[in-house]
């Protein structure tokens, strides 16, 4: 297969793609996402707060903003009454649906350039300090790594790709009620409450997870007599793990979208290898996330 | 009499959204309900209400879609006429299923006796300046563009605008208050927002064709 097979989609891919881009509502969310971390104020708010925007959460705007865009691109044949027109062309629905799914790629970029912007403006402290106000000096906690930094714009990948799937297979504008529902959920009950327990297998599941470990970690304030405080921090493990696991999601969000209008022997082993892999990859992460030791601390009993 | 009202009634029932109203109240009746199941106080059901008030609003704001304007532009009942009664039927609706959203998830959630109950008024204000800025949106739409479409990317700027509005920690604070302190004001807003809202709707709405209103009438 020569890269001029795969032109239409790519060119599909490039052209959807820029429109999203160059989407104002893109952008105004994109401002949205920064001015929501700006507004943090290290006096008043939590320091909790900024690690759970820089892994992701703060893009929840210029998600939902994503998602709409790429489901309008893909109910646009329909909504308009055009799709008798693209009939007509060599490329069917199937490829113009790979198509769909390599203009999600751009939703990812834009989501990378805001964390980026995000991550220069607040930085990130370096392992070592504390996550939690009032414990000074020790202990020596994990902070969100790389992983989880690139959590946010491949979970933006995986929405886009998750609507394209919805889109072809139930094309209508209403999927946006559910989607909302399901980003109000991700948002609220798996993420800026940090409270969650990542040790909940489900909490894993979802795109975009906050990746704390709960009282993992002992330490002591500096008046404190005993040094048995419990910290909590972040995962250092799993998050690589979920991030394979949202990269064989795409693949297999893809091929569902495919299979609504092409149901050959390549697409259905395509999407039989993408299920295994996703399972395995969902069973994985929930083990590591499960087992995951935190780093020996030690800690001194003040005399 | 009969005739009149089914004359301009019939036409403007079918363009209230009947699917997305009717989709809107199923997943929101699910969400409440659900919600309302895992709360002992029906109070703890504000966000969820809120939600669905956005997402009914939404619902409503495609309901100017109005694929036959190019036959009735001709009749001598104005776009601003034909416009409101669809707006009038269709806040109707959807306001009946807010209500059997809100009403029926308090009823399930299972309150000790004294438990507060939801400021559904405050709510409903919410509702309605919600649904205003909705078709705001939606006739802005429709005199930029073509109608066919509209409603859906209408739909889609409240839903974005309120999930803007709850990021900015600002206008959250102005435009979600949780009942007591700043209640009164927030819903001062949202009934701003309202009036604001349909008069400027009133005024993209005016028939093109129409003349300005002068001093000689």
């Amino acid at each position: 297969m020569t890269a001029s097979t795969w032109a239409p989609e790519l060119q599909l891919g490039y052209v959807e793609g820029k429109r999203l881009v160059r989407n104002p509502l893109v952008w105004i969310a994109g401002v949205v996402s920064i001015v929501w971390v700006a507004a943090y104020t290290p006096a008043i708010d939590l320091d909790q707060d900024r690690y759970i925007l820089s892994v992701g959460y703060a893009l929840a705007v210029l998600g939902f903003v994503a998602i709409a865009h790429t489901m309008l691109a893909v109910i646009r044949s329909r909504a308009y009454h055009t799709g008798e027109l693209l009939d007509v062309l060599p490329v069917g629905p199937d490829r113009r649906s790979i198509g769909h799914g390599l203009s999600a790629v751009s939703g990812g970029l834009a989501a990378a350039a805001v964390t980026i912007v995000i991550v220069a403006m607040r930085g990130l402290e370096p392992s070592g300090q504390p996550w939690e106000a009032g414990v000074e000096g020790s202990p020596t906690v994990p902070q969100v790594n790389t992983a989880q930094i690139l959590q946010g714009p491949i979970a933006i990948v995986v929405a886009c790709l998750f609507v394209v799937a919805l889109a072809r297979w139930v094309p209508s504008w209403l999927i946006v009620v559910p989607l909302f529902v399901l980003t109000v959920v991700q948002l609220i009950f798996f993420g800026i409450w940090f409270g969650v327990a990542t040790d909940n297998p489900l909490t894993w599941m979802w795109p975009m997870t906050t990746g704390v470990v709960h009282d993992g970690w002992t330490g002591c304030g500096p008046t404190d007599a005993i040094c048995d405080l419990r910290v909590s921090g972040f995962d250092q493990t799993t998050p690589w793990w979920h991030l394979a696991y949202l990269v064989a999601l795409c693949v297999w969000l893809v091929t569902i979208a495919v299979l609504r209008h092409r149901r050959d022997h390549t697409t259905w082993m395509v999407f039989s290898a993408s299920t295994a892999l996703v399972v395995a990859l969902a069973i994985a992460q929930t083990m590591v996330a499960k087992d995951y030791v935190p780093g020996v601390i030690e800690f001194a009993v003040r005399r | 009499m009969i005739e009149l009202g089914a004359l301009v009634f019939g036409p403007a029932g079918r363009r209230v959204p009947w699917l997305a109203i009717g989709t809107t109240f199923s997943v929101c009746v699910t969400v409440a309900l659900a919600r309302a199941l895992q709360v002992e106080s029906a109070s703890d059901l504000l966000q969820v209400v809120r939600l669905t008030s956005v997402l009914m609003a939404a619902g409503a704001a495609s309901c100017l879609e109005d694929g036959n304007e190019m036959v009735t532009a001709a009749t001598p009942f104005g776009r601003l006429r034909r416009r409101l009664v669809a707006v009038l039927l269709t806040g109707l609706v959807t306001v009946g299923c807010w209500l059997i959203v809100v009403i029926g998830a308090a009823a399930v959630v299972h309150a000790p006796s004294g438990d507060p109950s939801l400021p559904v008024g405050g709510l409903l204000i919410e509702l309605l300046g919600l649904m205003a800025f909705g078709w705001l949106v939606a006739a802005i739409l429709m005199n930029r563009s073509s109608w066919r479409g509209s409603g859906m990317r209408a739909g889609l700027g409240v839903i974005i605008a309120a999930l803007i509005t709850i990021t900015v920690a600002r206008l959250a604070r102005w435009l979600w208050p949780m009942p007591g302190r700043g209640w009164v004001e927030g819903h001062e807003r949202w009934t701003a927002i309202a009036i604001v809202s349909i008069v400027v709707f009133m005024l993209t709405s005016r028939d093109p064709a129409a003349r300005l209103p002068t001093q000689e009438g």
